[in-house]
């Protein structure tokens, strides 16, 4: 893709109303396009260089989603840990 | 190295290791992303990876020079490239074992029973059969012995580096060892060679992680390359491609033609007839690559690159044909397409004897069929 097809695509889809960045192994962020379920998604290593720039059609994209095991890890970790501090000295 | 955790699926793995999923995620995203496979691909690859257990991988290293598994272990981003060795239980590989001897080697005969028929044999180098093997051995056994053994019970065989794909420098004319690739001794079993002087790291680990996730053999080209990574020429996807079309090309190094970025073909650039993926992926992080340094491709990733002629001198259509034309890689298929249907390796021979076109060819110490 040409720099020119590129900014025109940008332009096209615009800035939607979502933005959030994702610090694993690098920073990724994530935008919702002004065209509802369309993200633009750029994934960076930790020396900031692209590694994958993607437009993802879906509800919300994967990387930020949390995934179910690992809620019902936390929940474990959660209640052990309550337990603990509402243990008296 | 790894030794009793091959148990523990890639996601526990990760665990231990403090790796995020989103980090893994990311690995796999990055990684589908530069073999051009659909977006959603990656975060499929990762949540299936997670739930399985780590494969086990036999590394194996025969005449080589080690610019290879530095390719892999030192690659730019080295926190992502090196998940690789997270996602997979690397059983065996002499250089990055902490074990030595016969510790070592009993790791490596363990790792091949406990998985036999499902590990994954990387094989680094080329094999020497000269001297009844002599000329690499380890642990008092030779390198074709060895291949042979760890041959019988690999699922695949990935061969990283021209080495093991092609033969490589050591089976570069006068070939004194007898050298020969992985699919000049072995012809019952998947062979996928990952070819090129070292082969880019993006390359290695994609193809690793798509035969792991998949359990197929990506498509290959004639040489038994993943055609995503060497479908098309350097040539194809270069930048200076345009001035090619022009006709403005430099003379030499210095002149105006090099200052202003012109196409190297007449300084023996061999991108017309190379197929990698250089020119899109790039080296060290997306940096540069040969020809955007100046330099003009010398053709690595094909088969008898070092024996085609001067790197300096613009291609002669007699070692590598024109851009297009399919003669030598022609010629590179009927050695393959012989081993791979096992037919007598006296023919694999004759054809690679062809394909080197020189005179004397070391006779009587042929590799015996695997």
């Amino acid at each position: 893709m040409s720099p020119q097809d590129r900014s025109e695509l940008e332009r096209a889809l615009g800035e939607g109303e979502v933005k959030a960045t994702v610090r694993a192994a690098g920073l990724s962020t994530v935008r919702e396009t002004r065209i509802c379920g369309v993200w633009w998604v750029e994934h960076r290593d930790e020396a900031g260089e692209l590694m994958a720039e993607l437009l993802e059609v879906t509800q919300v994209p994967s990387i930020l989603a949390s995934a179910s095991d690992e809620i019902a890890a936390a929940a474990r970790a959660l209640r052990e840990h309550m337990s603990l501090a509402a243990r008296p000295c | 190295m790894t030794q009793g955790t091959s148990e523990l699926t890639v996601g526990e793995m990760l665990l231990k290791y403090g790796i995020s999923r989103r980090s893994f995620i990311k690995f796999c995203t990055a990684t589908a992303s530069a073999m051009a496979l659909p977006p959603w691909m990656g975060p499929a690859m990762a949540e299936q990876l997670r739930n399985s257990p780590r494969p086990s991988v036999v590394y194996l290293s025969f005449q080589e020079c080690t610019g290879c598994a530095e390719s892999l272990t030192r690659s730019f981003a080295p926190t992502i490239e090196n998940l690789i060795f997270n996602t997979i239980s690397l059983d065996y590989n002499d250089t990055l074992m902490a074990a030595a001897g016969e510790a070592a080697e009993s790791a490596r005969t363990k790792a091949m029973q406990d998985n036999f028929g499902k590990y994954v044999l990387v094989v680094d180098g080329s094999v020497p059969t000269g001297a009844g093997g002599a000329y690499c051995a380890a642990g008092g056994r030779s390198a074709v012995d060895i291949l042979r053994e760890a041959a019988k019970g690999a699922a695949a065989i990935v061969c990283v580096g021209t080495c093991a794909s092609f033969g490589g420098i050591p089976f570069a004319d006068p070939n004194p060892t007898t050298a020969w690739p992985v699919s000049g001794i072995i012809s019952d079993k998947p062979i996928i060679n990952v070819s090129g002087c070292p082969p880019m790291p993006e390359v290695i680990t994609g193809t690793l992680l798509q035969f792991i996730s998949t359990g197929q053999v990506p498509d290959l080209d004639e040489h038994r390359r993943p055609k995503v990574f060497f479908g098309n020429t350097i040539h194809d996807r270069c930048y200076r491609r345009p001035f090619y079309d022009q006709g403005k090309f430099a003379k030499s190094f210095d002149d105006e033609g090099a200052r202003n970025g012109w196409c190297l073909y007449e300084l023996g650039c061999k991108g017309p007839t190379t197929y990698n993926a250089c020119a899109t992926i790039k080296w060290n992080g997306g940096t540069s690559f040969p020809i955007q340094s100046g330099h003009g491709c010398i053709g690595c990733s094909e088969p008898g690159f070092w024996d085609k002629g001067s790197f300096y001198s613009a291609l002669s259509t007699a070692a590598w044909g024109k851009a297009g034309e399919v003669a030598p890689r022609q010629v590179g298929k009927l050695a393959a397409g012989a081993a791979a249907v096992g037919v007598a390796l006296g023919v694999a021979s004759a054809g690679v004897s062809r394909l080197r076109q020189r005179p004397s060819e070391p006779h009587g110490n042929e590799p015996k069929g695997g």
